[in-house]
């Protein structure tokens, strides 16, 4: 398969919150490590490690039964101490976790009855490293070799603590001691670092079986009849402010910039109907209640704001820094038709690339910074109040004590609020998109992106058409 | 041979996701007998508890008792919106509950325009049902959220007892069994069981009760069925029950079971669907889709019965538990019945299972 990201680290005590590197990182993380639990399309936790669990009527204690006989990679049973060692530093801070005869428990400060969600999805593996320093786990694969130029030599592998960082090809070959049996497929080959109209260009030429796309090549695939797969939004763009509006000049303008915004043209026109509209931090399928939420367009009473800007005002007589990062193409077309919009109030708006900023002086680096950006987010945890919290962390907004509250009424309203702040104007929100060779077979993902690729296998097809194949694909599928 | 259109009747494209649509991964003997073991072990009421959300109504009870205790007009008009995968009976049942609780608050519901409308959305989240109502109130709204657990649709709608699927096992084997049919027979004739063992048809007759080994035929070199794509699919044609086919991964065979005919294979992009469908009259105007729940190869399964308009994932008009992974799921001599194979998780035996709806109340 061929993937956009290119470099990945399998190690999820390193993976940034938030960044798309989280997601691809995540989803090669699957392939060999398992989670205590997992949630499935029904809305039913299922157990993976775990196989039974329970909590007290706070919902502070948590008790997980552990599986018996799961083996790592390597032969080791897996025990409750390789559980807590591997679960304690990825969870929210003030929660322990600590092992039991049978399994592992649970203990947070707060009620944490998302405590389910939070442990299947995001960065909640199950893992130990070896003496070596590798990593393992007990998933349906282990990780068999990773090559850029040269192959990496185990010591090599073992020195980067999991790491791959200038990886290319991984190779990810069947764990025949998985507890939930052997994959189907003996191995999944990964590229990395393809750009998506070579990914899309290999799976049309039958060298690959997987590809991962962008918006704009997903309208080409679908032209070209390809197998599609889209998931639910994953990834938000918005306009974010550094700080909290400093005066009364300083709310209008966000408050002008907030109105001018044609979301919905985003959505449709921009993004041809690839992406929803965001009107807040959580998208829809997240909390349930997005929809509360309005960011209707107003020009007019955008314009009135304008005017109401003192001259010296950014976005008025010198321009309002829009600070992008790095050299995503989508980023940039939101960033310019947010300038598009911007300008139809009376607004300027000046994008400015991170790298180029930091190129030119400090000063101007500081300053655009200091503006605004346009970020993107993506969301990594089937909790909303973990998701929220995420997010809250990562762009230094003030959390109430106890964190961002788990109860839905106090977190809607703790969203309004920042929403009102004008610290964050979300945009649009974009799902992922994978292009899939006809003979991937039972491919079954989850809405919120998980590829389940222990379950996927191949056809073989016709004898004939191997022979014509042999050459282009690596032949990763079951053998007759 | 070209095979006629209405022989694939029965594979409509479903609804609804194949959770079997997938050659049986290896289960390691530990597993099953873990998976075995954990069955053994009493579960109590806390294990899964959501101590906060017993039901969907005592969810909607809290909703409207947070939605009084906010300020509100004295007369409103209710507006209520289900996107959530609840039926329509259901989210109307809820309904009824959240307006006997605001009368009960002498909040007046009203219909029409003149009075301020109380909206209530049932949302659904990964994990989560999730109720908003947004109160009008003087110089804006309000909002109350609840939340609860998604299995807690499916746990709080039983399935009534107008539809009710019921289960005979007619054969069990050591040996692997992909798909199994019951052919339709004229009165008098001697009933027929066809079992598609891997790699061959094993046909059967039925005398005084018992399966007697009439004929195997064997499918053509080549197409053995993969160490771990080992699937295929039984199926009889509408207008002649003589002929079987069998779908293969990438393939389609055919042969007469009733001579001495071999099975012709050829090339096919044809898809399998475990999901079959019921047409039982009596059980009201609805196509009824069986299919299996199945999301683990080591334990029991569950079989469900949906109509073919409901949401993908609404609870089930009839449900049954059979002992283990189903394997596949044919179309059965008539319309309101069908055959399952399981894989019995405690004997490890293949079990070969008619399975009818019966609407009897």
């Amino acid at each position: 398969m061929e993937l956009r990201a290119s470099s990945i680290t399998l190690n999820p005590r390193r993976w940034k919150p938030g960044s798309q590197e989280f997601a691809t990182n995540e989803r090669l993380a699957e392939l060999i490590f398992d989670r205590l639990v997992t949630l499935d399309n029904y809305g039913r936790f299922q157990p993976q490690l775990a196989t039974e669990w329970s909590r007290d009527s706070s919902a502070k204690r948590w008790q997980f039964t552990l599986r018996q006989g799961v083996k790592f990679s390597d032969g080791t049973l897996l025990a409750p101490a390789d559980v807590v060692a591997a679960l304690q530093p990825l969870l929210a801070t003030g929660m322990q976790i600590s092992a039991t005869p049978t399994g592992v428990t649970i203990q947070s400060p707060n009620p944490a009855s998302d405590l389910l969600e939070q442990l299947a999805s995001g960065p909640h593996f199950v893992y130990r490293s070896d003496e070596q320093g590798n990593l393992l786990g007990t998933g349906a694969f282990v990780l068999e070799n990773a090559t850029s130029n040269s192959t990496f030599s185990r010591a090599e592998k073992s020195a980067a603590d999991g790491m791959a960082p200038q990886t290319q090809h991984l190779r990810f070959r069947f764990n025949d001691l998985c507890w939930s049996g052997r994959p189907f497929v003996d191995a999944v080959d990964v590229t990395l670092g393809v750009p998506p109209q070579r990914a899309l260009l290999d799976l049309q030429l039958g060298k690959a079986d997987l590809a991962e796309l962008s918006e704009d090549t997903a309208r080409r695939a679908q032209q070209s009849n390809v197998k599609l797969w889209t998931s639910l939004p994953l990834t938000s763009y918005a306009v974010k402010f550094p700080a909290p509006p400093k005066s009364a000049n300083d709310r209008k303008l966000r408050e002008a910039l907030s109105l001018s915004l044609d979301r919905n043209a985003m959505a449709r026109v921009l993004l041809q109907k690839q992406a929803e509209a965001a009107s807040s931090f959580l998208p829809q399928w997240l909390s349930g209640y997005a929809f509360l939420f309005d960011m209707e367009s107003n020009l007019e009473r955008a314009k009135e704001l304008r005017a109401s800007l003192t001259a010296s005002s950014p976005g008025a007589a010198q321009p309002l820094h829009l600070m992008l990062d790095g050299n995503n193409d989508l980023s940039k077309l939101i960033a310019e038709r947010v300038v598009v919009n911007a300008r139809a109030a009376g607004l300027t708006l000046q994008i400015v690339s991170r790298t180029a900023a930091r190129a030119s002086s400090d000063a101007t680096f500081a300053k655009a910074e200091s503006e605004a950006q346009l970020v993107s987010w993506r969301y990594t945890s089937l909790s909303p109040r973990e998701a929220l919290d995420g997010f809250a962390l990562s762009s230094r907004w003030e959390i109430p004590p106890g964190g961002v509250p788990a109860d839905a009424d106090a977190r809607y309203a703790w969203e309004k609020h920042m929403m009102e702040e004008k610290n964050l104007l979300p945009l649009v929100s974009v799902p992922d998109f994978v292009a899939l060779d006809s003979r991937v077979r039972n491919w079954s993902p989850s809405a919120w992106g998980d590829w389940h690729l222990a379950d996927v296998w191949l056809d073989q097809g016709d004898p004939s058409t191997n022979l014509r194949d042999a050459g282009a694909k690596t032949q990763t599928g079951a053998k007759p | 041979m070209a095979c006629p259109a209405t022989f694939w009747r029965d594979v409509l494209n479903s609804r609804f996701s194949p959770v079997n649509d997938q050659p049986a991964r290896r289960i390691p003997l530990l597993a099953c007998t873990i998976a075995f073991m954990i069955a053994l072990v009493p579960v109590g009421d806390s294990i899964f508890a959501q101590p906060q959300s017993q039901s969907l109504e005592d969810c909607v009870e809290r909703l409207a008792r947070k939605a009084v205790a906010l300020p509100h007009e004295r007369r409103m008009s209710l507006v209520w919106t289900n996107h959530a995968a609840l039926s329509e009976r259901r989210a109307e049942n809820l309904r009824a509950v959240f307006a006997a609780r605001l009368e009960g608050a002498q909040v007046r519901l009203v219909q029409g325009e003149a009075a301020p409308a109380l909206l209530v959305s049932i949302e659904q989240t990964p994990s989560q049902i999730v109720f908003t109502a947004t109160v009008p109130a003087e110089g804006g709204t309000n909002v109350a959220i609840e939340e609860a657990a998604r299995p807690l649709v499916a746990r709080d709608a039983r399935p009534s007892n107008v539809l009710r699927l019921e289960k005979e096992l007619r054969w069990q084997q050591e040996a692997k069994i992909l798909s199994a049919v019951l052919p339709a027979t004229s009165a008098g004739d001697e009933k027929t069981m066809i079992v598609f063992a891997e790699d061959a048809l094993v046909i059967y007759g039925e005398e005084q009760g018992a399966w007697n080994l009439r004929t195997t035929k064997l499918l053509p070199p080549g197409t053995n069925q993969r160490q771990r794509s080992a699937r295929g699919q039984l199926i009889i044609a509408d207008e002649n029950v003589s002929q079987v086919g069998i779908l293969l991964p990438g393939r389609r065979c055919e042969t007469n079971w009733t001579d001495d005919s071999p099975v012709v294979c050829s090339v096919t992009t044809a898809e399998m669907h475990p999901a079959r469908l019921l047409a039982a009259s009596a059980c009201g105007t609805y196509t009824w889709w069986l299919r299996s729940d199945g999301t683990d190869w080591t334990s029991e399964d569950r079989l469900t019965l949906r109509n073919s308009v409901a949401p993908s994932n609404s609870p089930p008009a009839a449900e049954l538990n059979v002992p283990g992974p189903v394997f596949s799921i044919s179309a059965g001599p008539d319309g309101g019945s069908a055959t399952a194979v399981v894989r019995n998780v405690v004997t490890g035996n293949y079990e070969v299972y008619r399975v009818a709806l019966s609407c009897a109340n």
